[in-house]
């Protein structure tokens, strides 16, 4: 059994591994953690990558959060028209509402007077911007409302997903030197303060993170201590976040002295929640998978330059998972639920807690079909 | 942790099926509409009850369900008459949350109290229903749904009027918590 194991370790490790980060530093994308949600590839169109404007910034004078214009993103549908609903504000009414799916942003970008009318201008970041979805905003915004559209690098929803995560990391690790994590609804980018340097974090966190977060160092960017709402009681991160919703700006050393206990008593309960964060149910409920959001325009020098040809990379691939299967037969693996906070632990005790639901599932009275066959025949 | 081992009929009506049988029962077929009720009566029980949190209310949402669908089926134009039923699952069972708690002026069904208490979960002898009763009524709806109703959190997204982030942030939520109320 071991044999298998470790000959099909040997073939991955020796082919699939060089030639994989040779293909992926020959292209200009890179895929992200597996488990954000998957995107209907209909949907959303990839942003086009810009070789002028890097997403880790180099040490510079930036003080405040990236703006829309900082990307260089291209216009569409720069219509500078007015809305034709009778909101007034459009971003309460999404505030109340909830924001529109494929929304990436919505910065107010000023006011101004017009034939004694005050006409305050917009710029709206769409994922898969078209017409039709201008116009569906066009319906909804107030005549007062200017709209300019343009495309998003990603969806506002999603980004949500990644600031908690950033926020789980600043928390999780220790010395990781995350200060802050600022979640922007006026820009498509999360910037994530550090105490380090910023190549040191995008050379880790690329291919993580890439396209939906800014690293800044501290120097470069003032700090924002208002809208900050400290947690209670309860020590959980997950009802920290959620108070967050309106503060948008998560402090790692303030949730941390709030909260000492956190990360030696608190940690299992996250470890089943980092990396795996969204944890899928069963084997056909393939909930979130792999999905390219951002683009990195920087390619690391330490790239491999060598290829490695098709056909090996295939062969040797199909001989590694059959050895891998043999193993995996012969070993049988089990998962038991413990107490030492192992990812593979908690999807066990995850999948125990779905089983037992869908088994809980309630039944009506058996005479209720009756009751509603004499309604319909009434 | 306690969790019995009931079993549970994981046959979902697929949406290709059950457009054939809305079909029939458009034609006056009885049989065709016992059939739907057979395989979805549970699941919509299921979904009713967490949203209503009582049994007798639950069945009469159900009721209403069911009669609805047979008396006004869905046209053509509904491709996925597996979520309409549940989106009309849903409204009904709010509906019928803010008639008796009298909030007929609340808009968002977000607004309506937490805190009614799931009357079942007292009398169950199952860990999970009384686990389930200590979250919040939108997580136990979006448990329901993905889980007894087979529904991914894009379509819950829509059943429910929320952002599908939410719901997927939110069914995160209650795992964890019923995993820790489970394991204490």
């Amino acid at each position: 059994m071991k044999k298998y194991v470790t000959l099909s370790l040997i073939l991955l490790s020796a082919v699939i591994l060089p030639a994989y980060s040779a293909s992926a530093a020959s292209q200009s994308e890179v895929s992200i953690a597996e488990d954000m949600p998957e995107r209907d590839p209909m949907e959303y169109s990839k942003p086009v990558p810009n070789e002028n404007a890097s997403t880790i910034s180099e040490p510079s004078s930036q003080v405040e959060s990236a703006s829309p214009s900082d990307y260089d993103t291209p216009m569409i549908f720069q219509r500078g028209e007015c809305g034709s609903g009778d909101v007034e504000d459009i971003i309460a009414y999404w505030e109340k509402n909830g924001y529109p799916e494929n929304l990436s942003f919505i910065a107010e970008t000023g006011s101004e007077m017009i034939d004694g009318e005050v006409y305050t201008n917009y710029d709206v970041g769409l994922v898969n911007a078209s017409e039709e979805k201008c116009e569906e905003i066009l319906d909804i915004a107030g005549s007062n409302n200017v709209l300019r559209f343009t495309t998003g690098a990603n969806a506002l929803w999603e980004r949500e997903l990644y600031f908690e995560k950033l926020c789980y990391l600043s928390v999780q690790e220790e010395d990781i030197g995350i200060l802050e994590v600022q979640f922007h609804k006026n820009s498509d980018m999360i910037t994530v303060v550090v105490s380090g340097s910023e190549k040191t974090y995008y050379d880790r966190f690329s291919k993580q993170f890439g396209g939906v977060a800014t690293f800044v160092n501290e120097r470069n960017v003032a700090t924002d201590n208002t809208g900050f709402v400290p947690g209670n009681s309860e020590n959980k991160i997950a009802n920290y976040i959620e108070k967050l919703s309106h503060a948008e700006v998560f402090h790692a050393d303030i949730f941390l002295a709030d909260n000492p206990g956190f990360r030696n008593g608190a940690h299992d309960i996250i470890e089943g929640m980092y990396p795996d964060g969204f944890t899928t149910i069963g084997n056909g409920d393939q909930e979130m998978g792999s999905s390219p959001i951002g683009n990195i325009t920087a390619i690391p020098e330490q790239a491999v330059d060598k290829s490695v040809p098709l056909w090996v990379i295939f062969a040797a691939g199909a001989a590694a998972l059959i050895l891998a299967a043999i193993a995996a037969l012969k070993l049988r693996v089990r998962f038991k639920v413990g107490t030492n906070g192992t990812a593979a632990a908690h999807r066990g005790a995850e999948d125990k807690i779905i089983s037992a639901i869908k088994s809980a599932e309630e039944q009506p009275d058996p005479r209720l079909l009756e009751k509603i066959k004499d309604n319909i025949a009434k | 942790m306690n969790l019995t081992g009931a079993t549970h009929s994981t046959d979902i009506l697929s949406d290709k099926r059950l457009l054939a049988l809305i079909g029939e029962m458009r034609g006056g077929s009885m049989k065709a509409f016992e059939q739907i009720y057979s395989a979805l009566s549970k699941p919509v029980y299921t979904v009713a009850l967490r949203i209503a949190g009582e049994r007798t209310l639950a069945e009469d949402i159900t009721q209403d369900v069911f009669v609805k669908l047979y008396s006004s089926p869905p046209d053509d134009s509904v491709k996925k008459p597996r979520a309409y039923i549940f989106a009309m699952t849903h409204n009904a069972a709010i509906n019928s949350l803010k008639k008796m708690l009298r909030l007929e002026d609340i808009e968002s069904a977000e607004d309506i109290p937490d805190g009614y208490s799931l009357q079942s979960a007292a009398e169950s002898r199952l860990d999970i229903a009384a686990a389930l009763a200590k979250l919040p009524r939108t997580e136990r709806e979006i448990v329901a749904l993905h889980i007894n109703g087979g529904f991914k959190f894009r379509e819950i997204a829509q059943i429910m009027g929320i952002p599908a982030g939410t719901a997927a942030w939110r069914w995160n939520k209650a795992i964890k918590t019923l995993r820790q109320i489970l394991e204490e």
